[in-house]
């Protein structure tokens, strides 16, 4: 039984021996080791397990390579590591390590030009500062590990270079900017990169306005999230809008400025009130409007107060009439009381907010023709009746006169 | 004036259309003075409307009586009182200042009795007037008599008052007072209420009484001062003329100034 074991043991060792002179072997220096092109690498991340590179006798090997930020946009700077492994079971000494440029991916300094020995089953992290140039695309910097005797490791790291901006848009703006006429403005940022923003904000530029709040701070954005900045502008006259994004790819700061695409001019929605429906009467020398007011803009008038305007004294019990909110397509009636001489019209104001609190003033005139014969003082009109009960009375009184004096 | 007698100057004639009506309490008939030639007859309100010297002749021969005249006096009170009642309980409700809540009983019952007071002193003013003005003419008789004449010639201002009233009660009704918060407001409001056509015609329909009233003083006057007609007619007509300068014309003509 021993026999048997013994026998197998030694079966077995021979086939771990035939199997290691089996594997590939790669001289060194090498070169024009790229990947075929067409064939799409996905970047390199700290996950990623890299292809088995041996070398004969010592067992080095890349076990893994990342790049932070994992997608580099045009100029920026980042870092790409590139583990080694030696999985042999003697130490190995290593002369040197570094990364040759590849396309538009270029490699600062040579922080590797001595390495010293990779103990048997430990690992060393190899990281290199790289910067991304034009165009984009795909370029796969070489990593190279040099050890005694000519021989050492080459390993091709890809590397994607995207300098697409974040996707900006306003979701919310005016039609058309008045000067000192508060509006909101509300973007939205989307992040249509395949790695992570960070650090993202939204700050209005120009001049000639004010702006509520200075700044919107949105943070980390992840791929193909979007986040949204609102904000309250008041442009003077002939301001200059602009809104800077500025953001974080990895440590390389990128900022893009959008111009708010919006001239000067009345806006094509706001509230548009008409008044209709008069009617005048006159009592004790005191003018009673009535009315009905209507909205016929397409958003809601806030705050609708109707006050007579210049050249006629306001009078109770309605000097001013309070409608309130008025929304599009929607009417209210209205009172007014007010003296008014020697005029054919009235002047009406009629002052309103919109959404933003922004105060707004029309006006109008009204007619101040007697639409209902009033009986009270000062309406200026003698009933017949009346009349004709003088006239008789006169004529019957200087009857009695007269008879009273021929007797 | 001409410092004759009125009666020797001015004879009159009874009056052919004198109907029978006494005064229920009307005591026994008094002498006849000796100028005095008119019999003894009786006097009919109708007398006094249409044939106002025949009244007063035959009040000359019967004692002083004031119970008539005060109840026309009064009659006349009540009246305006009434139109001041509505006028004042319509401007009281209008008031809205603070602390005068519930003013609108108040202020009518001051209005009523006002008017009855005031009615009742302008009827002993303006006898008082008439007898003041008649001594310039040698008028001769006492002035409880002539205060009764006055207060008959009043009798006109009761139909007066009641077609003021009338028109009044149609006005008030139909009228919307704003809203007073202000006592100036209140005093501003009053005046145009007077200036409204309304009340002009109203006014002119008080003042077309008024010269009913001195017409029919004319012969009160007349009879109750032993005056010629002619001054008799200048007593009073200079105070009347005073009164309406004073009291109506303003009013009339004031909304036109």
């Amino acid at each position: 039984m021993t026999r048997v074991l013994w026998i197998l043991f030694v079966a077995l060792l021979a086939c771990v021996a035939c199997a290691s002179a089996a594997l590939p072997t790669f001289p060194f220096p090498t070169s024009g080791a790229t990947i075929p092109p067409g064939i799409e690498t996905v970047p390199a991340t700290a996950s990623t397990t890299a292809p088995l590179v041996t070398v004969a006798g010592n067992q080095l090997q890349v076990v893994s390579t990342s790049l932070e930020p994992p997608v580099l946009m045009r100029g920026d700077t980042g870092t790409l590591t590139v583990e080694v492994a030696n999985t042999g079971t003697a130490p190995v000494r290593a002369r040197n390590a570094a990364l040759l440029p590849d396309g538009p991916i270029t490699v600062s300094g040579d922080p590797y030009a001595t390495v010293g020995e990779i103990g048997a089953g430990s690992s060393i992290p190899f990281s290199f500062q790289i910067q991304a140039g034009a165009p984009d695309g795909l370029a796969y910097p070489v990593f190279t590990l040099a050890v005694d005797e000519g021989r050492g490791i080459r390993y091709p790291v890809p590397v994607r270079v995207d300098s697409t901006p974040p996707a900006v848009a306003f979701v919310q703006k005016p039609d058309a900017l008045t000067a000192g006429r508060s509006d909101q403005v509300t973007l939205s940022i989307g992040n249509p990169r395949q790695n992570q923003l960070s650090g993202v904000s939204v700050t209005p530029r120009g001049e000639g306005f004010t702006v509520t709040p200075s700044s919107v701070f949105i943070g980390a954005l992840a791929p193909n999230a979007q986040a949204t900045a609102s904000f309250n502008l008041t442009p003077a006259e002939n301001a200059t809008i602009g809104f800077e994004i500025s953001y974080f790819n990895g440590p390389s700061r990128h900022a893009e400025t959008i111009a708010l695409p919006v001239s000067y001019g009345q806006s094509k929605t706001s509230p548009d009130l008409i008044l209709s429906n008069f009617l005048v009467e006159l009592n004790t020398g005191i003018y009673r409007l009535t009315g009905d007011v209507n909205n016929a803009g397409l958003s809601a008038a806030r705050s609708v107060v109707i006050a007579p305007g210049e050249g006629v004294t306001p009078a109770d019990p309605y000097p001013q009439y309070v409608v309130g909110s008025l929304q599009p397509d929607d009417f209210a009636s209205f009172e007014l009381n007010f003296r008014a001489e020697n005029r054919s019209t009235v002047p009406l104001v009629i002052s309103y907010k919109d959404d933003n609190g922004n105060p707004f003033e029309q006006r109008a005139e009204a007619s101040l023709a007697l639409n209902e014969t009033a009986s009270g003082p000062g309406s200026g009109e003698l009933p017949l009746v009346w009349i004709a009960l003088a006239l008789v009375l006169v004529a019957a009184v200087a009857f009695l006169i007269y008879r009273s004096w021929r007797r | 004036m001409n410092g004759t007698d009125p009666r020797e100057a001015e004879p009159i004639a009874p009056a052919p259309g004198a109907s029978v009506a006494l005064e229920p309490d009307a005591p026994a008939p008094r002498p006849v003075p000796p100028g005095d030639r008119a019999p003894a007859r009786s006097a009919s309100v109708v007398d006094l409307l249409l044939n106002p010297r025949a009244f007063f002749e035959a009040l000359e021969t019967r004692p002083v009586s004031l119970a008539m005249p005060a109840l026309i006096v009064l009659l006349i009170g009540i009246v305006a009182g009434i139109a001041a009642y509505l006028v004042a309980a319509a401007v009281a409700d209008a008031i809205a200042i603070p602390g005068a809540e519930g003013f609108s009983g108040i202020a009518g019952a001051f209005g009523l009795i006002g008017a009855l007071v005031v009615t009742v002193l302008v009827w002993v003013i303006i006898a008082a007037a008439f007898f003041v003005v008649s001594m310039a003419f040698k008028g001769r008789g006492d002035f409880n008599r002539l205060l009764a004449y006055v207060g008959w010639g009043h009798l006109p201002q009761v139909f007066g008052g009641i077609v003021y009233l009338a028109i009044m009660w149609n006005y008030l009704s139909e009228l919307r007072i704003p809203q007073l918060t202000d006592p100036a407001q209140i005093q501003e409001w009053s005046e145009i209420l007077m200036q409204d056509p309304t009340m002009r015609i109203a006014t002119l329909v008080s003042l077309l009484f008024l010269l009913w009233s001195a017409n029919i003083w004319i012969f009160g006057v007349r009879s109750g001062r032993k005056l010629s007609t002619r001054d008799a007619a200048i007593t009073v007509l200079v105070p009347v003329a005073l009164y309406i300068l004073v009291t109506i014309v303003p009013s009339l003509i004031g909304g036109l100034l």
